[in-house]
């Protein structure tokens, strides 16, 4: 009898080690593919500004480029992330009419206005594949046997790329 | 002895599944919601630059203009899905003012700035739209599991709560009042 539970005792380790080991792996894949996909991210964010700062480079815009240096020199995802909307807000400013002056300013190229529209989708698709990775990692840090192995080897949880803080 | 260890069993890793499709599934709801937020901040960083635009026609419309600003300040302020979807409306009605004042002068309508304002601002509509289903799937699905028997003992167990859904006061009066076809 003390045999026999000695056995499922082994039984159920084993079981545990084989489902924490899959567990880590998967672990480890979702974080890379989350790295790579926030890469991808930041890669269609700099080609967006870029385009945005041509766009606005006949004319004034301290505001813009205080917020490109933001982005440029923030640290970590999470501030990346708020530092790209306030980006996205200032150039909305630049660009559209102020003060009841309905005509964007003529010293701004209609072809690089549209330009700029042009990354919508790239940055729209790279926050979405982003914002997956997120989740999958996520949820693989913080299922079972996850929660476990991601604590024994440091893994924390990462923060979706949103536009605001809360919920 | 055999068959309570393997009852045992079947009821543990039961449970450990359970509970990850618990965690899955708040996980979805919480990448729905990043995708709404998204466009919800777009949608607020559009507004100013409609009022502005309107304001240039209209400059004796001061309350409109104010009701606007206000409405966009608590829905910017706003944290639950719930406290959202309640300034959502009130924008939305807030904006329905404005496009309303904007009826009145043929010039401001006319023009391309106006009109790729009120081409984006429907354009993310439809986006905010898009992603509220998809949340409120989400955030069912784990509602329906959270009072289902037997999954409700894992939820109070680790106490996985109800979800808030988005609501929007028109989307849901058009899908109770579809549209009459008529032939």
């Amino acid at each position: 009898m003390r045999n026999k539970i000695i056995l499922i005792f082994v039984i159920v380790l084993v079981v545990l080690a084989a489902w924490s080991a899959v567990s880590h792996s998967r672990i480890v894949a979702a974080d890379a593919l989350a790295t790579k996909q926030w890469l991808a991210a930041d890669s269609a964010y700099a080609a967006r500004f870029a385009r945005m700062a041509d766009a606005l480079s006949s004319t004034d815009a301290a505001g813009f480029a205080a917020a490109v240096n933001r982005y440029v020199s923030s640290q970590g995802m999470d501030t990346k992330a708020l530092a790209a909307a306030d980006v996205e807000a200032e150039y909305a400013q630049a660009v559209f009419a102020k003060d009841g002056d309905l005509t964007v300013p003529s010293s701004l190229s209609a072809a690089r206005l549209e330009a700029v529209q042009a990354t919508d989708a790239a940055v729209s698709a790279a926050r979405g594949s982003y914002n997956e990775a997120v989740r999958v990692y996520n949820t693989s840090i913080s299922g079972f046997p996850g929660s476990v192995v991601a604590r024994m080897f440091g893994y924390g949880p990462r923060t979706y790329l949103r536009a605001t803080d809360g919920f | 002895m055999k068959y309570i260890l393997i009852a045992v069993g079947v009821i543990v890793v039961w449970a450990v599944f359970a509970y990850n499709s618990f965690i899955s599934l708040i996980n979805r709801a919480k990448e729905a919601w990043s995708d709404i937020d998204v466009q919800l901040k777009r949608r607020y960083d559009l507004i100013p630059n409609l009022v502005n635009s309107v304001k240039g026609y209209a400059t004796h419309e001061k309350s409109v203009f104010e009701n606007v600003t206000a409405a966009r300040a608590a829905a910017i302020g706003a944290q639950t899905p719930e406290e959202k979807g309640k300034a959502e409306n009130m924008l939305t009605g807030a904006l329905k003012s404005v496009f309303a004042v904007a009826e009145a002068y043929p010039d401001l309508k006319a023009n391309t700035n106006f009109i790729e304002l009120q081409r984006e601002l429907s354009d993310t509509e439809n986006k905010i739209q898009s992603a509220r289903r998809f949340y409120n799937s989400n955030v069912r699905a784990l509602n329906t599991k959270v009072d289902s028997f037997p999954s409700n003992i894992i939820a109070s167990m680790f106490k996985f709560g109800h979800m808030e859904l988005f609501s929007l006061d028109e989307a849901d009066a058009a899908a109770r009042n579809p549209v009459e076809v008529k032939f």
